[in-house]
């Protein structure tokens, strides 16, 4: 299954696989040591990374075509981690954190992602965006004004460049600005910081190595917490990008197979030297955007990018961190969906609450699972008490026999109970009161309570009640059947509208 | 009684012709009227429109501009939308040539007095040949295919003297539980069938088949079998003797030594017989990577047309 794949998977479009991961990797640089930058480790930690994860998911993924690697979603995860307990730790978490995936592939959590509403998904690009923009903001505070212009003139080669004729859709523009930003530093020897400040860049081919750390259930409880974290958070991200690729080039992709690939990966990458990481929407757009479709094109940017990164180390170390600064600008853009600032105006005020609660809370807290977990429970509780107003009771009296008869028609749940029981007149003296429920649907035991509650109340007054299509509404308690995929089930629990 | 109430319930069973731009596709057609000619089925002309990934547009800039997603998702389905459009058509040309070669052979039949097509339609589907096989297999009586597939435009023929077999025959039969004919020459009448049998459940199967066909009460049936174990060999071939005796089908029979795909051929070559029926891809993983499979073998080699059953 992990390892299945088809010829078409593989090899139906070499060249587009291949330029679009040559593309890929060239984005992929910049992006990996900004985020190693994030985490607090060296450059190559999320160099090292990100090889050995697109290199692995391009085989095991459930998605071909997506791009894996270090990514700030789980780098933001990590900086405690690094500071307090160091390298190895982090290195060990990884590899705990794909564990963790691989059991989560195995008892189908991917299906947990229809609970993950459109709003909540925006909510979580936006702020990732606003994550990824504010971790620039350390280059960018306190340096001298050259920083200010390189990033300009970065951003304005970025998105001005593929304009030019010809070599604009052939010269990756990121590339461009990498070069260009590199030597103007270099000519006139403006003194900025360079990557090689940031810290020790690969010069050798990653290596096999169990994290140095010691195999104790003390060092377990230091890197659980932070191993759950990132095996949520890459496969929230993940399977986001694998529904957005999906739909974009209207294929479908294996999501159980994705998570366990994703652990496959991050165990991978935490054995070569590499931290955690998950699926780029950024650069996974990229890919597609430049042609990229097939297996192919994940594993050509992984192994791309090693080959640049350990032939070419030395001249990395001289790029200015401006450079990297307007390509992180340039993601955080991409991937913010600035659609749904115009939507606010037109979306329902409790989605636009939705994507907004999302993206406070991921911001604040700086971990995404807070902001979409957040983001869930909200929608959750705006769609319960939308469903409380799919429910009504109808009051007829017939005078010859002296009977009010309440008609009970809608949905009866722990959210609509209160209005329920409000809706009979207890004061009102008659001689016997007829519950007709056949066309409502009693959800949860709190509906069952406060039915049965009512008829006690009304009996104390001195009534007779009876009951009608008790069965029929009961039969409705979903804990006592399985409605799964039986059509005239269905029909009979929804007739009551 | 009971039985032709169940027989309701079941979904209608078509005999299943997948044809492309492939120079087999006329001759698909034909032998697929034949066989539900014969059977008294319905046939139904199937077309799937594969999608390969193609680029108009070469885009290396690299870079993400703001709401690239939503730009990204519109751009290329507007250009699969013109695409797919251009394919429904050609595939609708297709049919239609296939839908008057039909018509013709429902002329000749009345013609000749005999009984023509119950029923045929002809269908398009999007996606690949094994996925719409998986998705239509309830459906489906017999099987017809072309030998070069419908992927030969996508697969170049390196060594055109050899048969080259279509990418996704293989995978096809092995999916589909049902009889698959593979159809790799022009279409003549079969007067003739070998039945290539051995101790396996597949080739029981086409036994029965062959007993229970009213087309083979017309045609001469070869039943033969190869092995190095002629004790045992015997004692299959009586079995094939008694059975084929009692449903009255007229046949020969042969007990053939060395390897089973040579030794087959040669015999089919001699005799001049126009189709093999045999059971397929019946041995385990391992037995197959080590010996290789007589169904693969056969598929690469033989002139005539293979009704394979699993």
């Amino acid at each position: 299954m992990l390892f299945s794949s088809t010829r078409q998977d593989w090899l139906g479009n070499v060249r587009g696989d291949i330029l679009a991961g040559i593309v890929v990797a060239l984005a992929l640089v910049p992006e990996a040591i900004a985020f190693s930058i994030i985490a607090g480790v060296d450059p190559k930690v999320g160099l090292y990374a990100s090889f050995a994860i697109a290199v692995i998911i391009a085989i095991v993924g459930g998605r071909a075509g997506m791009i894996s690697a270090a990514t700030a979603a789980t780098a933001l995860l990590m900086i405690t981690l690094v500071k307090d307990h160091g390298l190895e730790y982090l290195l060990a978490a990884s590899v705990l954190a794909g564990v963790l995936q691989i059991l989560a592939g195995y008892l189908n959590l991917h299906t947990l992602i229809s609970f993950i509403s459109r709003s909540v998904m925006v909510g979580f690009l936006n702020a990732l965006a606003i994550l990824i923009f504010m971790a620039q903001l350390p280059e960018l505070t306190n340096v001298t004004w050259h920083v200010y212009a390189l990033t300009a003139l970065g951003l304005a080669i970025i998105y001005l460049f593929p304009y030019v004729p010809k070599l604009g859709k052939i010269i990756p523009s990121p590339l461009v600005t990498i070069v260009v930003l590199t030597a103007l530093v270099v000519y006139m020897g403006i003194d900025v910081r360079t990557i090689g400040d940031m810290g020790e860049l690969p010069d050798t081919l990653p290596i096999f190595l169990w994290p140095d750390v010691p195999m104790t259930l003390e060092t377990l409880w230091i890197i659980l917490p932070y191993s759950v974290a990132i095996a949520i958070v890459g496969l929230l991200e993940s399977l986001m990008t694998a529904q957005v690729l999906d739909e974009m080039t209207d294929t479908d992709s294996d999501k159980k197979r994705e998570c366990k690939g994703q652990g496959v990966a991050n165990i991978g990458s935490g054995l070569m030297g590499g931290m955690a990481g998950c699926a780029m929407i950024g650069q996974s757009i990229i890919n597609v955007k430049s042609g990229g479709r097939g297996r192919l094109s994940t594993m050509t940017a992984g192994v791309v990018l090693l080959i640049m990164v350990v032939f070419v180390s030395d001249w990395l170390a001289i790029i200015p961190m401006a450079a990297l600064v307007a390509v992180m600008i340039m993601v955080s853009i991409g991937t913010f969906n600035w659609n749904s600032i115009v939507e606010i105006r037109t979306n329902p005020l409790p989605a636009t609450i939705v994507m907004l609660t999302t993206v406070i809370v991921t911001v604040g807290t700086h971990n995404l699972a807070f902001g979409v977990i957040s983001g869930v429970v909200l929608a959750a509780l705006f769609m319960a008490s939308r469903l409380r107003e799919f429910m009504l009771v109808e009051k007829t009296f017939d005078e010859a026999t002296q009977t009010q008869t309440y008609t009970v028609i809608g949905q009866v749940f722990f959210n609509s109970t209160e209005k329920f029981t409000q809706y009979f007149d207890f004061k009102e003296v008659v001689d016997k009161v007829v519950i007709d429920v056949h066309r409502a649907h009693f959800w949860d035991i709190s509906a069952v309570y406060a039915l049965d509650k009512v008829v006690l109340k009304l009996r104390r007054e001195g009534v007779d009640v009876e009951i009608i299509g008790l069965n029929q509404a009961s039969e409705t308690l979903m804990d006592k059947f399985a409605v799964h995929d039986k059509p005239e089930k269905i029909e009979k629990m929804m007739g009551g509208h | 009684m009971t039985h032709s109430h169940s027989a309701q319930t079941e979904p209608k069973k078509w005999i299943m012709a997948c044809i492309d731009d492939s120079s087999l596709s006329n001759a698909v057609v034909d032998y697929a009227a034949w066989l539900a000619q014969a059977f008294g089925q319905p046939l139904e002309v199937l077309h799937t429109l594969e999608h390969p990934i193609q680029h108009n547009s070469h885009n290396h800039s690299g870079n993400l501009t703001p709401n690239q997603q939503e730009w990204l998702t519109k751009s290329l389905s507007e250009e699969d939308q013109v695409l797919n459009k251009q394919r429904i058509q050609h595939g609708k040309d297709i049919l239609a040539n296939a839908q008057l070669r039909l018509t013709d052979f429902q002329q000749q039949a009345t013609q000749q007095g005999l009984n023509g097509l119950v029923e045929y339609v002809t269908k398009q589907r999007h996606g690949t040949l094994t996925d719409t096989l998986t998705d239509l297999q309830d459906n489906i009586k017999v099987l017809v295919l072309g030998m070069n597939g419908t992927q030969s435009q996508t697969i170049k023929d390196a060594n055109k003297s050899a048969n080259t077999i279509g990418s996704q025959i293989e995978a096809a039969i092995k999916l589909l539980h049902k009889p698959v004919l593979i159809v790799n020459q022009m279409f003549s009448t079969p007067n003739s069938i070998m039945l290539a049998f051995n101790d396996t459940p597949g080739a029981h199967l086409a036994l029965e088949m062959i007993c229970a066909s009213p087309l083979c009460k017309t045609l001469k049936v070869h039943a033969v079998h190869v092995t190095d174990n002629l004790q045992k060999g015997q004692i299959l071939i009586e079995q094939a003797r008694q059975k084929l005796t009692t449903a009255g089908v007229t046949f020969q029979t042969a007990l053939l030594q060395g390897q089973a795909h040579t030794a087959l051929l040669d015999y089919q070559q001699q005799h001049n017989l126009d189709l093999t029926v045999m059971g397929a891809f019946n041995h385990g993983k391992l037995h197959t990577l080590l010996f290789g499979s007589v169904t693969a073998k056969m598929l690469q080699h033989t002139q005539k047309p293979l009704l394979l059953l699993r």
